[in-house]
């Protein structure tokens, strides 16, 4: 019964408009206030304790780090030395698109700020140099899911929270090779559209002093990376003071560079904590809707469930990864990760598959649902910041859509590609 | 009716709190016809050890087994259980928290809180790991970076014996030992087994400065709410579990030498004179600081209850 | 910057404030663990409350930047349904403002009654009243209805505030 009450609530409260992060809460305390035998104030409890979390302060962190980083102009810089390396093949743009979120992913933790950022300049970028506008707008979008795969991640940040058998530093190295493949196969797509289109690169291949040139500008942003997976690799500090050290430099920068003053410095820092509530607050009232669902044993049922219908294990992933892909069409891409991790890690776990290789499958194809319709936060950001039609933007994305999904079955297919990587560094269960 | 159980172990055998949680279903549901009807919420899936006991005082939990720091956050004078190198054996432990000093304490925190303890058992005998070297004396301790709960009382133990302490969250813990952010911590032999502490400890001191324990709690009211019968099957049941879970980690105490030598640590023991050197520390410096916490009254009537056990 | 001809005085002296307020406190949450990471570093110790103290000082920050990621239009929501039926459109955002008031107005309620329940407990570092911490949540639901009040036709017409953005192009 409270069941039914909450996810009807939920679900009408979403297709009604209000706030993803409202309609969780509002549903979570509705279901508990009708049916009367729960404290209400337990529904408090999980909001406050859902986002009293150490690790979780990695999130403020990394966007403050990103949001320093942009005001100091380094996303141009990027740019510029993303151009001069592959502006001149076939697509140039496109490819430019590619490796500056690739990039802009290494100080970035969320798809929303590639899209905002360095996804809505290309987007620009490609459109004045002909490129059809659709296109151009589902590149940056199809690019921006790169942001939360290579490390630094929020994403992962949240699931290792909700999940502790695995860390963040161990998700984080899980994300390379993941994050290189999403690369490869949006650059390799970008290569035969551009062909089949006619879209060409710059006039001619920078010249060596011209890379030189761009790779010093872009120096300072791309050291962060190596300050944030260093440091934690390094053993010198967690993911969540990594994300204070990145802070700090960043900071240092800026000051070095003469690129904030203090009314620039507390703008940037508001709207880093205005983007920080916004994410907190969908992680404190997910909390109250996951911890409902535990109380009323839907998730141990749902896995007695699947436990019954096979015991081969690769069956169960794929059982598992589409089940998530579903929900990742129709939820927004963070509550799905804290409602479905609770429910879908135990049922992995229970099948022996291996914890990192199940987070990146889960933390992949909900990304992947962050440019999907009718439910994509990044197609809303580019249609919105590029003037597009939501439907037209839709349709471009497929071919961009399908090679992330083949990046998908191959992170699905070879366990080896997510556990690799932290396993060399120690990070292995 | 429903009895929402939750603890913070595994769900699997071989974690004391659950096999003692699958122990207590079968008993009650077995003892009441199954009119109680046990639902066993392991691995902190409906929130940590504070929340628990909020939630036993909310109602959204019905019992719960819950480590003493948290308790102490709530109930305070609990923390006088954290007085180092008191208890000379595990029998010792046992007769007292389970005697007169144990009913008392119980008793003085349902009156304030609402929550009914059944009976203590053990979370391990809390003993000394480091990255560093071996630690026969407290000369040892100088200098490393042990992990401490976040509560202060355990930064005054650890600072007493010389090192520094590192307040770190136990979740962090596996990270800040894996990046060397600390070169030690203190844990029972389950916890430093189920968490994997030993990956990257070299040296364990078997000190046992501290007995630590769980608590077999419940919401009052739902107790009192209950038919006579069922609250004695209940309590007999309570017993059951507690033996369970007292023997598991007991039997994982006293093997903690192979055990942990298993694991790749150099195990060093104690002699009691040792001991007492860690014990002219520790002892003086933590009791001022819980009798200025909760008062002189169950410090004293503890060490009167130490007294009365070795005088039998 | 550009403010909408709706906003009056005391609204932007009221948004100003909260934007310093919640800028602030991350300021703070960056400080404290910056220096415990360096406090360990460069003298061997860390101060014993700076992960609690940071910890709930974020949760503050989360729920007390409610209001302003409101107005700012940084809290996604699913316009489908709006966007396909234009007539739809004010009633449907009506009937958010109604429910998100009254969900606000119950967390301002029972947050109220939960910093009560936390008085008599303790944090674990601090050892200060739990109560304090839990004022995070009726405090935010109190900015948020503020706002909420301030903001609500202009929420209904989508005419969300500008969005701070620091960006290069
Ligand atoms: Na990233
Ligand atoms: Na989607």
């Amino acid at each position: 019964m409270m069941g039914k009450t909450l996810v009807i609530l939920f679900v009408a409260t979403l297709v009604l408009g209000v706030p993803v992060a409202f309609t969780m809460g509002i549903a979570g305390l509705a279901a508990i206030l009708a049916d009367g035998t729960l404290n209400p104030l337990i529904a408090m409890q999980r909001m406050f304790g859902g986002i009293d979390s150490f690790p979780l302060m990695a999130v403020p962190f990394f966007v403050l780090a990103a949001e320093l980083m942009t005001a100091c102009g380094l996303t141009a810089a990027l740019l510029r030395f993303a151009d001069a390396l592959v502006g001149h093949l076939k697509g140039g743009l496109g490819h430019v698109n590619v490796l500056v979120s690739m990039l802009f992913a290494g100080i970035s933790g969320s798809a929303l700020a590639d899209a905002a950022g360095p996804g809505a300049i290309v987007l620009r970028m490609m459109r004045r140099a002909g490129y059809d506008e659709n296109y151009a707008g589902a590149l940056s979008a199809a690019t921006a899911t790169i942001g939360p795969i290579v490390p630094p991640s929020i994403l992962m940040v949240i699931y290792a929270i909700s999940d502790n058998r695995v860390t963040v530093a161990g998700l984080f190295l899980a994300g390379l090779v993941p994050g290189l493949l999403l690369g490869l196969a949006l650059a390799l797509t970008n290569h035969v559209v551009s062909v089949r289109n006619g879209y060409r690169g710059r006039e001619s291949r920078a010249a060596g002093p011209e890379i030189a040139a761009a790779f010093y500008g872009a120096l300072p942003a791309l050291l962060m990376p190596g300050i944030i997976l260093g440091g934690i690799l390094g053993g010198v500090f967690t993911a969540t003071e990594a994300g204070a050290v990145a802070v700090a430099y960043a900071l240092l920068l800026g000051l070095a560079r003469r690129a904030l003053g203090l009314s620039r410095l507390l703008a940037v820092f508001a709207r880093a904590a205005t983007i920080t509530s916004s994410v907190l607050l969908i992680v404190a009232m997910a909390s109250v809707f996951g911890w409902l669902l535990t109380y009323l044993r839907i998730p141990q049922e749902l896995a007695a469930w699947l436990a019954g219908l096979t015991d081969d294990r690769l069956t169960v992933l794929f059982l598992l990864a589409g089940f998530a892909l579903v929900c990742g069409l129709v939820i927004d891409t963070l509550p799905a990760l804290i409602i479905l991790t609770p429910v879908l890690g135990p049922i992995a776990h229970q099948f022996g598959i291996d914890p990192l290789h199940f987070a990146m499958m889960l933390v992949l194809n909900l990304t992947i649902g962050l440019v999907t319709p009718p439910v994509g936060p990044v197609l809303f950001v580019i249609a919105t910041v590029g003037r597009l039609r939501l439907e037209r933007l839709s349709r471009a994305i497929l071919p961009l859509l399908a090679a992330e999904l083949f990046v998908l079955l191959l992170i699905i297919l070879f366990p080896e590609l997510s556990t690799t990587v932290p396993r060399i560094f120690g990070y292995a269960n | 009716k429903e009895l929402r159980y939750a603890h913070f172990q595994a769900a699997d055998l071989s974690s004391p709190k659950h096999a003692a949680a699958l122990a207590f279903e079968g008993c009650v549901e077995a003892k009441t016809s199954g009119a109680i009807d046990v639902q066993i919420y392991p691995a902190s899936q409906l929130g940590n050890g504070a929340e628990i006991l909020e939630g036993l005082q909310l109602g959204s939990v019905q019992m719960g087994v819950v480590h003493d720091g948290p308790i102490s956050a709530t109930y305070k004078p609990f923390s006088v259980l954290a007085l180092p190198y008191l208890f000379d054996d595990q029998a010792m432990a046992w007769s007292i928290v389970d005697g007169p000093f144990g009913e008392a304490l119980f008793e003085d925190m349902r009156a304030q809180t609402g929550i009914r303890v059944f009976a203590l058992a053990d979370n391990g005998v809390r003993n000394f790991t480091n990255s560093k070297r071996a630690i026969a004396s407290p000369d040892d301790m100088e200098g490393l970076k042990m992990r401490v709960m976040t509560a202060p009382v355990w930064v005054r133990l650890v600072e007493s014996l010389g090192a520094s302490a590192t307040p770190v969250a136990w979740p962090e813990l596996p990270g800040a030992l894996q990046q060397g952010v600390v070169d030690g911590q203190e844990n029972g032999v389950t916890n430093i087994l189920n968490a994997s502490l030993y990956q990257h400890q070299s040296h364990v001191t078997l000190d046992g400065h501290v007995f630590s324990w769980h608590a077999y709690m419940m919401n009052d009211a739902f107790f009192e709410s209950l038919e006579p019968a069922e609250q004695t099957a209940i309590e007999q049941c309570v017993v059951i579990a507690k033996t369970i879970h007292r023997g598991m980690t007991a039997a994982q105490d006293a093997n903690a030498t192979t055990l942990l030598a298993e694991k790749g640590l150099t195990v060093t023991p104690l002699s009691p004179e040792q001991k007492a050197a860690f014990r002219a520390l520790a002892q003086p410096a933590v009791r001022e600081f819980i009798v200025g916490e909760i008062g002189e009254e169950w410090p004293d009537r503890l060490d009167a209850a130490v007294d009365a056990y070795r005088a039998q | 910057m550009p403010e909408s001809r709706d906003e009056s005085r005391a609204e932007r002296i009221f948004t100003e404030a909260n934007r310093v307020l919640i800028a602030l406190v991350l300021a703070a949450v960056f400080l404290i663990v910056f220096a415990n990471v360096l406090g360990r570093y460069a003298l061997g110790t860390s101060i014993p409350w700076a992960e609690e103290v940071a910890r709930h000082l974020m949760v503050f920050g989360a729920f007390a930047g409610a209001g302003l990621a409101l107005r700012e239009g940084k809290l996604v929501a699913i316009d489908v349904l709006l966007e396909r039926v234009p007539a739809l459109r004010r009633p449907l955002r009506w009937g958010a403002v109604l429910l998100m008031a009254a969900f606000m107005g119950l967390l301002l309620w029972y947050g109220a009654m939960f910093v009560g329940f936390g008085w008599n407990k303790e944090t674990m570092a601090t050892q200060m009243p739990r109560g304090i911490p839990y004022l995070a949540i009726p405090v935010g639901a109190a900015l948020f209805l503020v706002h909420l009040a301030l903001f609500a036709r202009r929420y209904v017409r989508a005419e969300f505030a500008p969005d701070h953005a620091e960006g290069d192009d």
